[in-house]
């Protein structure tokens, strides 16, 4: 590499190396600011022609991939112990579905989730176990506390309660759930999915919410958050009509630091009014997704849903990382 | 960035093939030769994000989210980027307070994000092997293919760019780490080169090499695959 190029590389100064160029505007919309910069888009247009064969070496790859794993499959099955090896329990080495444990009064116990994480059940508190199959791990916590520190894909792992499930969607958080079913869930890592009567919410870490058995899942809030904050959520979550204050409200909720609870409120509230308001309001922070259109928003479409949130929760950085600890 | 330290890294010519010892953090994160005191900006947001101002630390997350974001793309699976971002940064707020140098602060971020994802990259090496011994995943050659699946671009480019694109995160993905972090700030998340230092904590004689470098590398490998002239 000559001088002139290392220039360019180093701070754009000097003639411009093409490469580095092109480089910069193909990679650019991968970062972390989401917008392609001034000068990207004042450089060449796009070049050159996408040939029809550049996917298959990913076809070959995803193919060669699943044959290994239905070869090992087929090699391992029946081979692994099957349940959940358990560590601090006087009695049990190792509980299976169908089974229950409780911690004794006086120390935790932990659960190994084959090779995803674990779950440490509080002292005294009491957990069923319903299903331990690779792709559907899921348990029952009948009273008490845990927490959950689970590493995989999306909605393998899940915790039923009287009141709800909290779906894993990679990450580490707690339940508590008390002696009249009231389940509350408090996220440190990652995303949880937390739903009840047809009803679910996002809380992304930082965020805590709850369920009381019978009903919908409360709408994630930062903790710390100030209880009017908390107060008005709710109301606006409950209300079929809003009032003119509620109306004003909801126009100046904060995007950025209550960003996740705005997102929920629009994915769940029952009035159209509120959803619309929320719609505006997001629709001009974060571009709809291509093939996604406002009709479809507003219908709260499930694959609509997921491809615009996957935009919209970037900016839930702000908010986790400003959330009280 | 200072004009003094500007003037030192102009005065540094064609490290891509001297002998000048470049840093290369080791896998594990750890770091060589360390910077100068940061910008004095941030170092007052540092003192005040210190003593519980959130204000400062927003301030300090406006700056250091597209560093934080560019080591965590580089060293961890495409997937679990947006949530180890949260992660550092909830870590960072809840252990600024213990952190005795405030000049090193973005040394420690950087660490932070590097242990953060490295810690991210293994767990999903352990589940591939877990599912399927010698299967994707199971070998440090599948970053390739870890750094191009799910790395979803914002929006916008073209279907030529994206090709490209493809290809060249598969390349990065082959690269040395240290090489691959600091071409991912540089190309992926626009930062220049003083910036890179300035908000890593590495020197800007580090960054050069590594960008010098690193660039040859994925010139090469891009030349291979006829994705670039």
């Amino acid at each position: 590499m000559n001088d002139q190029r290392e220039e360019y590389l180093w701070d754009r100064s000097g003639p411009v190396d093409p490469l580095v160029q092109d480089l910069e505007r193909a990679l650019s919309p991968y970062g972390a600011q989401r917008q392609v910069s001034r000068e990207f888009l004042a450089t060449k247009p796009a070049r050159g022609v996408v040939k029809a064969s550049s996917c298959a070496p990913r076809w070959i790859f995803a193919l060669a991939a699943g044959l290994a794993l239905a070869l090992f499959a087929s090699r391992r099955l029946g081979r692994e112990p099957s349940g959940y090896a358990v560590k601090g329990h006087a009695n049990l080495e190792r509980v299976h579905a169908g089974m229950s444990i409780e911690a004794s009064a006086q120390s935790p116990v932990v659960l190994a989730i084959g090779a995803l994480g674990e779950v440490e059940l509080a002292a005294g508190s009491r957990l069923g176990v319903v299903s331990t199959a690779k792709d559907k791990h899921a348990l029952f916590l009948e009273r008490g506390r845990l927490r959950a520190t689970i590493a995989a894909e999306p909605r393998v792992f899940q915790v039923r309660t009287p009141a709800g499930v909290s779906v894993d969607l990679g990450c580490q958080y707690d339940l508590d759930v008390d002696a009249g079913g009231t389940t509350r869930m408090r996220v440190s890592q990652g995303r949880v999915a937390f739903s009840a009567q047809g009803i679910e919410v996002i809380a992304p870490a930082g965020t805590s919410c709850e369920i009381a058995p019978g009903k919908s899942p409360s709408i994630p809030v930062r903790w710390g958050a100030d209880p009017e904050l908390v107060r008005r959520v709710a109301q606006l979550a409950e209300s079929n009509e809003l009032d003119s204050g509620q109306v004003a409200w909801a126009r100046e909720l904060d995007l950025i630091e209550d960003g996740s609870s705005v997102w929920n409120l629009f994915a769940t509230a029952r009035s159209s009014e509120l959803r619309a308001i929320l719609f505006e309001r997001l629709a001009a922070a974060y571009p709809m997704p291509a093939g996604v259109d406002r009709e479809q928003l507003l219908e709260r479409q499930p694959q609509a849903m997921e491809a615009w949130l996957e935009k919209v929760r970037s900016s839930w950085l702000w908010q986790t990382s400003l959330s009280g600890q | 960035m200072s004009r003094a330290t500007i003037l030192g890294v102009l005065g540094q010519r064609r490290l891509c093939t001297s002998d000048h010892k470049a840093m290369e953090f080791g896998v594990d994160g750890s770091q060589g030769e360390t910077q100068g005191p940061p910008l004095p900006e941030d170092l007052a947001h540092i003192r005040l994000a210190q003593s519980g101002n959130r204000e400062a630390f927003a301030r300090l997350y406006e700056r250091y989210a597209p560093v934080v974001h560019g080591i965590v793309f580089a060293h961890a699976p495409a997937r679990d980027v947006p949530d180890l971002v949260q992660d550092v940064f909830l870590s960072a707020l809840s252990e600024l307070p213990a952190l005795e140098d405030p000049a090193r602060f973005a040394g420690w971020l950087a660490a932070i994000a590097r242990h953060r994802a490295q810690d991210a990259w293994r767990r999903w090496r352990r589940s591939a092997q877990a599912l399927a011994p010698g299967a994707p995943g199971a070998s440090d050659e599948d970053r390739s293919r870890a750094m191009v699946e799910h790395a979803a671009p914002a929006s916008g480019p073209s279907l030529a760019d994206r090709e490209l694109a493809q290809r060249a995160l598969a390349a990065l993905g082959s690269l040395p780490p240290a090489y691959r972090e600091t071409l991912v700030l540089r190309l992926v998340e626009g930062l220049d080169g003083s910036e890179i230092s300035a908000r890593t904590g590495l020197t800007p004689g580090s960054v050069r090499v590594n960008l010098c470098r690193g660039m040859k590398l994925l010139r090469e490998r891009l030349q291979a695959t006829g994705a670039a002239p």
